[in-house]
């Protein structure tokens, strides 16, 4: 290669660098909020998942009486797969909807699945596997906020009243920086030995704990039927905007890695090019010298 | 009785508390120490908690779940919680 193509070359990876060492900036810092947001909810989901455990096996004990809990004949299922609405952010996409992908076709054998996407690219990807989108929701931006999340939610819980019978939502949970991890939790209809497989899972450290407590017969106020039917659906508001908050985090954190995995590469990449255009300077100069000295030669 | 309030954003208050009186569906309850299980929806109002050290605190809410178990009594704020006021001996 010619030394003034290389240096060209040199230029547009530097370009790229800056771009890539800004965008890692940027989402560090949205990395820091939206991971203290998603922690700082955990306390909250914890205590939703355990109510909505607790209010389920009081139902089943009354003789299950709760619409919210009560499984009917499958005919449709909805799976909400939680993506982001942008990309270069690493594996993040691929992950979770490999994953997603993986799983709906286990639930497809049991009955037609349709799919809510949250975000763009979980859109994009199954319309290209041909999948009916149900719902496409978009623009959540980069922090899950609870007023946009809220009609969201009590929309799947209309689909629930109507139209399917099972709603799953999948999302990535937000382990470290380094680690997200894809998983699937059963919103609705909610079951008891559902919802302690998934505590397992996710809080192990608070499970044996949680387990361990003694089966209290609580008093509901006004009614447990009212109880039913008026906190199921704001527990599983709740449980949707946790998972949006994971999935945000994750989203970030996976976004700063491959960000300043790309700056990285980038500063490889301009050292062995450098490398490269100092060979082809220097040979440039070593033939132009043996041009004149032997010019000099044939001259004298 | 351990007492937590906590919102979706963050923990409100954490620690020893003699009573707290809520808002109840039905009208306003006060929960003491030894208070049976009990769950229910509460709506728009002030939260009073009376600290072990007499230090009160009163917080205003917009709903919320309340949970209360032999030893430990949770509230669930699901919309916005302000604190107040604060008032009594500091620490």
């Amino acid at each position: 290669m010619k030394s003034k193509e290389i240096k060209q070359k040199i230029g547009s990876v530097q370009n790229i660098s800056k771009i890539t060492n800004a965008m890692g900036l940027v989402s560090a810092v949205k990395m820091g909020k939206a991971q203290t947001l998603a922690l700082n909810s955990r306390p909250f989901a914890l205590k939703v998942y355990q109510i909505l455990k607790k209010l389920s096996a009081h139902q089943k004990k009354e003789g299950a009486t709760g619409f919210y809990f009560k499984e009917r004949p499958v005919e449709k299922i909805l799976a909400v797969v939680v993506s982001s609405d942008r990309g270069f952010c690493g594996p993040f996409n691929k992950n979770i909807l490999n994953y997603a992908q993986k799983q709906i076709q286990e639930l497809e054998k049991t009955a037609p699945v349709e799919i809510a996407a949250v975000g763009k690219k979980s859109a994009a990807f199954f319309r290209k596997k041909g999948r009916k989108i149900k719902i496409e929701f978009s623009g959540i931006g980069d922090f899950g906020k609870l007023n946009e999340i809220r009609p969201l939610a009590e929309l799947f819980v209309k689909y629930f009243e109507k139209e399917y019978q099972k709603i799953y939502i999948i999302f990535t949970d937000f382990v470290t920086t380094f680690a997200q991890e894809p998983c699937m939790v059963q919103l609705l209809p909610v079951e008891e030995r559902i919802l302690e497989d998934f505590l397992k899972e996710r809080f192990p450290k608070d499970f044996e704990k949680i387990m361990s407590e003694p089966f209290l017969e609580y008093v509901f106020e006004p009614s447990s039927k009212d109880i039913y039917e008026s906190l199921v659906p704001e527990l599983v508001t709740f449980e949707v905007y946790h998972s949006i908050l994971e999935a945000n985090a994750s989203e970030h954190s996976a976004r700063m890695i491959a960000m300043k995995n790309a700056s990285d590469n980038a500063k490889e990449i301009i050292k062995l090019l450098i490398l490269d255009y100092n060979k082809a300077r220097q040979e440039q100069i070593t033939s132009e010298l043996g041009e004149i000295t032997s010019a000099k030669e044939a001259i004298s | 009785m351990k007492l937590s309030l906590i919102s979706h954003e963050k923990t409100v208050f954490q620690g020893e508390a003699a009573s707290v009186t809520l808002p109840g569906l039905a009208g306003e309850l006060t929960v003491l120490d030894g208070h049976i299980p009990l769950i229910t929806p509460l709506k728009k109002g002030k939260i009073e908690i009376h600290d072990k050290k007499s230090k009160d605190f009163i917080f205003d809410i917009e709903r919320g779940i309340l949970e209360v178990q032999p030893k430990e009594t949770t509230v669930l704020v699901t919309g916005e919680v302000f604190l107040y006021c604060q008032a009594g001996e500091k620490n």
